[in-house]
């Protein structure tokens, strides 16, 4: 038996990506894209509720973990309308895409790893900025607990590393 | 290599799943469905709704032929995807390979790498290629956004939402829906009827902006750039 086994958690892994972050940095400069960062974090901070957390940054992006599948989706909208409303108002390229998949995960110290972390980190890959992009897994673990949410289906996505297809939903508001 | 028939309701959507090789779909006039692949495995979905059909070893050549007007999605890693004639809701995912689609009513078209082309769209098509480039003939309303590929979109008859990093857009609208434009460095050209008169909302941070057309309210566009060039032309 293994003293310190990893523990393993059940929850939502969200990935956020800035699109076009390094030609803004070449173009503006290290000052003007650290404080685009700085903005894409303190906005997720300001939305994440009590049992969800930024797992690490990633460069341009950030992996977040929810213990609630309709709070990630919850959270994955209303951080797009935050970006974009922020986008415009200070003339910068705040423009993400998110993607998230539900399942288990191993901790690690303070960090996240498995094959439900490598699956969420593929799907932000397939999302255009502004878009938030979960997996049949998510949507189905939400089981209609979000209300005002449409879900577009995508259909399977065959990912590579990935044995098995993943089926993509698109989550959009429901206009009104 | 194996060809397999299957009969379709009327209503249902056929799913096509492969791995890395060429998958050709065919919209013709006959009632059912035939596959052609390596190991074809099926079944029916949804309660029927839904026909999956998967390439077994995934690998090899998948040819589909379906009746015209059927919904479609397809799902592969990296074969190129080719699909001829008319289709009803598409949808296309692939990690790197190109996406051709010749018509549809409504498109969704995805692919990390590869270039996206689709001729005709009824109803709103959305593109999305990483680095791939992006064309599209007469569309009824678009959604497109790459990182370095171009956006060319002949003629975007409602709404045009395109988005690029480097890559430039190119784009003739029809002066009915809204535009909204996005790009870090790349080229945006906006072609609209001679006759409309828009209200512009420009937003850059070191590129060039001009705008040819008379300033109205026919039609709202909105554009931002980091230093990419904005230019808005009457056609």
């Amino acid at each position: 038996m293994i003293a310190d086994a990893p523990a393993v958690v059940k929850g939502t892994v969200m990935f956020t990506d800035i699109v076009g972050f390094t030609e803004f940095n070449a173009l503006r400069g290290d000052d003007e894209a650290i404080a685009l960062l700085a903005v894409q974090e303190r906005i997720v901070r300001e939305e994440l509720g009590p049992d969800a957390r930024v797992v690490k940054e990633l460069g341009d992006g950030l992996m977040l973990w929810f213990a609630d599948p309709c709070d990630a989706i919850e959270t994955g909208l209303r951080l797009q309308e935050r970006f974009e409303g922020e986008s415009f108002s200070m003339d910068a390229p705040l423009w993400v895409r998110i993607g998230m998949h539900s399942g288990q995960q191993t901790r690690r110290g303070d960090d996240l790893l498995g094959h439900d972390v490598n699956v969420a980190s593929r799907i932000v890959n397939l999302a255009d900025s502004g878009e938030v992009l979960a997996s049949a897994a998510t949507v189905l673990s939400a089981d209609g607990g979000v209300t005002g949410v449409a879900f577009k289906r995508l259909g399977p996505v065959v990912m590579k590393g990935i044995p098995m297809p993943i089926d993509l939903y698109r989550a959009e508001r429901l206009a009104g | 290599m194996g060809v397999h028939r299957f009969e379709l309701p009327v209503t249902a959507t056929l799913r096509l799943q492969s791995r890395s090789g060429k998958v050709e779909v065919f919209a013709e006039p006959r009632d059912d469905v035939e596959a052609e692949g390596d190991k074809i495995e099926s079944l029916f979905d949804d309660g029927g709704a839904t026909l999956r059909i998967r390439n077994g070893h995934g690998h090899g050549k998948f040819t589909v032929r379906c009746p015209i007007g059927t919904d479609v999605t397809i799902g592969t890693q990296s074969g190129a995807v080719f699909m001829e004639g008319e289709f009803g809701i598409v949808s296309v995912t692939t990690m790197n390979g190109k996406i051709d689609v010749d018509r549809a009513d409504e498109a969704d078209l995805r692919s990390v790498s590869g270039s996206l082309t689709l001729a005709a769209c009824r109803g709103r098509c959305r593109m999305n290629s990483a680095s791939g480039s992006v064309t599209a003939g007469t569309v009824g309303a678009a959604s497109a956004g790459t990182m370095s590929g171009a956006i060319k979109l002949a003629r975007v008859d409602g709404s045009l939402k395109a988005r690029s990093v480097s890559g430039s857009i190119d784009a003739a609208c029809g002066g009915e829906g809204a535009i909204a434009v996005k790009t870090v460095s790349g080229k945006v050209h906006i072609q609209l009827p001679a006759d409309v008169e828009p209200k512009t909302r420009f937003r850059t941070l070191s590129g060039r902006v001009h705008c040819a057309c008379p300033e109205g309210s026919d039609v709202l566009i909105e554009a931002m750039s980091v230093s990419g060039s904005i230019d808005v032309v009457p056609g």
